[in-house]
């Protein structure tokens, strides 16, 4: 009994162990970091979810994906029509929009696949949907158009209806619930013979083929569940912003946030987003308040509005240019270097002294 | 190996051809690249598929492996119409191939790729694990297991080319010039593993350039010239055909120029 109990915690894998410590880790966060870093900290982990969910397309199955807005905005507003609209929780609203990510996932899946969209056509469609969705939204009347919905304000706190006083740390908590689902249902969609599938058709559409493998079929499921876990997201964003309109639902600064942590971090790779999203937030934040308050030999840039995004952008054209897997994509394909060579090195010498052996 | 594969179904023409190919052409545009080719492939044999540079040999073997449907023509196996079934339809009826250009999943390691296979003959991620082993030590990969495939020198590409296509436990094995781009020294080894895995059941149709492998291995060899049936039988009656000779030589002297 004992044993299997041993052999089970064993045959954990690393990336669970390590979605156990981070999670662990992550609840003594508000202990440290109040008001506005706990917001740093909120976004973080917010946008760390939103683009682990985007690099199942983009990375696992290579499909580059420039719209995730469209997913991120019928999340958002399927819980904001249900809860402002009709009363209902936004739990409801959490599965509703989820559903409905996925199924527009399918659609979009279909039609791009279908046709053959491959490459740049298809990034500028997924582009294209999202707009589209922005501009039905923005003249939609049931969910009030350019106008856009409010969260109606609750005199308790409650997590059904995922609602708490303004500082409380229980936002953090929810999108740490939230990242933390996220990277579970990626490890192990990804682990799974599904996963390997996908992989497999996005190394190899022919060779996948030959094997078995459906690719329209590998191709939908991966969408379909970006598609889900991208609009679970923009459920939690609504709520932890209060307010949701069209331009930050289906907007194309939603799309971007959305895939720069993980084309900074490493595309392809289950840490990437999370460590791009931490850098590129911080750095955002970093640069805003070195504009804001420069050191004394750069007074003079102080105050000038939009200095900071430019220096922002500077940075993240360094890091493309230098690290063109990301900045965890890089240290992790060298480390995988290092260790093929060592083995290799180790299979020579093993080699050699068999043949000293035979010699002798 | 273990399990009956879904390719091991109770055959509907149990004493017929396990392949026959009928009347088949292909036409891309204004070029005519086969043109009414038929021949049979008997359960258990090798039947080699050999031809000129642009004679149609990978034309026919892409209708075969149904990578694009002919123009007009039949595919059939076991009895049953295959023409232009996806190729993704194809491992599931017991029909494996290779690519003459080799595809390895690049992110994987060896393992992984052939895993990729085992994986549609069991609901046990454990049982395609061992299952690829088995098809990786046959193949004399085990020194290469978890390596990337991507790093593969090229003779290790194309056995693992064929330890996929075995991994799916075929009845019918497409190999596409699976010696070409070999040293001779190289050669001898695949040629040999090709051997043990005929001594298994598998039936093969093998498209090859090297005339000296195709001689060695094949039961039937089927000659292809300009697209056209050029002729058909043992290795030894199709080495002796003058047209097999003039269509050789004829290539070779333009070599030779050229």
């Amino acid at each position: 009994m004992q044993e299997t109990l041993q052999r089970r915690l064993s045959g954990i894998d690393v990336n669970s162990r390590a979605i156990i410590l981070i999670g662990l880790a992550a609840l003594f966060v508000p202990q440290f970091a109040a008001g506005s870093n706990l917001d740093v900290a909120t976004r973080i982990v917010l946008f760390a979810a939103l683009s682990s969910a985007w690099n199942i397309m983009a990375g696992y199955a290579g499909l580059f994906s420039f719209g995730h807005a469209a997913f991120f905005g019928i999340g958002a507003y399927a819980t904001a029509y249900l809860l402002a609209v009709q009363g209902i929780s936004p739990v409801v609203g959490l599965v509703v929009g989820a559903i409905g990510g996925a199924l527009f996932g399918l659609l979009l899946g279909y039609l791009t696949f279908r046709y053959k969209l491959r490459g740049a056509y298809f990034v500028l469609t997924t582009f294209a949907f999202a707009e589209m969705l922005y501009l039905i939204a923005m003249k939609f009347s049931p969910i009030n158009g350019a106008v856009g919905l409010r969260v109606p304000i609750r005199r308790e706190e409650s997590w059904w209806w995922m609602q708490f006083a303004p500082n409380s740390p229980n936002y953090f908590y929810l999108m740490l619930i939230y990242l933390l689902i996220t990277l579970v249902a990626i490890n192990m969609l990804m682990r799974s013979r599904t996963g390997q599938y996908i992989v497999a058709v996005r190394d190899d559409e022919d060779a996948a083929s030959a094997l078995g493998i459906n690719p329209l079929r590998s191709r939908l499921i991966a969408v379909a569940w970006s598609g889900a876990l991208t609009a679970a997201g923009g459920t939690f964003y609504f709520q932890y912003l209060f307010f949701i309109e069209p331009p930050l639902a289906f907007g194309p600064n939603i799309s971007v946030e959305i895939l720069l942590p993980g084309v900074i971090g490493g595309m392809g790779t289950f840490w990437g987003p999370l460590v791009g999203s931490g850098l590129l937030i911080i750095l955002g934040e970093l640069t805003t308040s070195f504009v804001r308050q420069p050191p004394e030999f750069l007074s003079f840039l102080q105050g000038r509005s939009g200095l900071d995004l430019a220096l922002y952008g500077a940075l993240l054209i360094g890091i493309i240019m230098f690290l063109p897997r990301g900045v965890y994509g890089t240290l992790a394909h060298r480390w995988e270097v290092r260790r093929e060579r060592q083995v290799h090195r180790a299979e020579a010498s093993s080699r050699d002294g068999m043949k000293e052996q035979r010699d002798d | 190996m273990t399990e009956a594969s879904p390719g091991s179904e109770p055959q509907a023409a149990s004493n017929g051809p396990l392949l026959e190919i009928t009347n088949v052409s292909k036409r891309f545009g204004g070029l005519l690249a086969l043109s009414d080719v038929s021949f049979s492939v008997q359960q258990g044999t090798i039947h080699g598929l050999i031809g000129p540079n642009g004679a149609g040999k990978t034309t026919l073997f892409n209708v075969v492996a149904g990578t694009f449907a002919p123009t007009t023509g039949k595919v059939a196996y076991r009895g049953a119409d295959i023409t232009g079934t996806p190729s993704h339809r194809m491992a599931s009826l017991g029909i494996g191939r290779t690519f003459q250009i080799m595809k390895p999943f690049g992110s994987m390691t060896v393992h992984e790729n052939v895993r990729i296979a085992t994986y549609g003959r069991t609901d046990s991620t454990e049982e395609a694990s061992t299952e690829a082993d088995a098809v990786i030590a046959m193949v004399g990969l085990e020194r290469w297991r978890d390596r990337s495939a991507g790093e593969l020198p090229t003779a290790g590409r194309k056995r693992l080319e064929l330890a996929r296509a075995l991994g799916l436990a075929p009845n019918l094995l497409l190999l596409d010039e699976v010696l070409a781009g070999l040293v001779p020294a190289e050669r001898k080894p695949l040629i040999d593993l090709l051997k043990e895995i005929r001594s298994t059941g598998v039936t093969m149709l093998l498209v090859e350039h090297v005339m000296q492998a195709v001689m060695a291995l094949s039961d039937e060899i089927v000659v292809l010239h300009h697209g056209q049936m050029l002729a058909s039988g043992s290795p030894r009656d199709v080495i002796d055909d003058p047209r097999v000779i003039e269509a050789y030589l004829g290539e070779e002297h333009r070599h030779a120029e050229g």
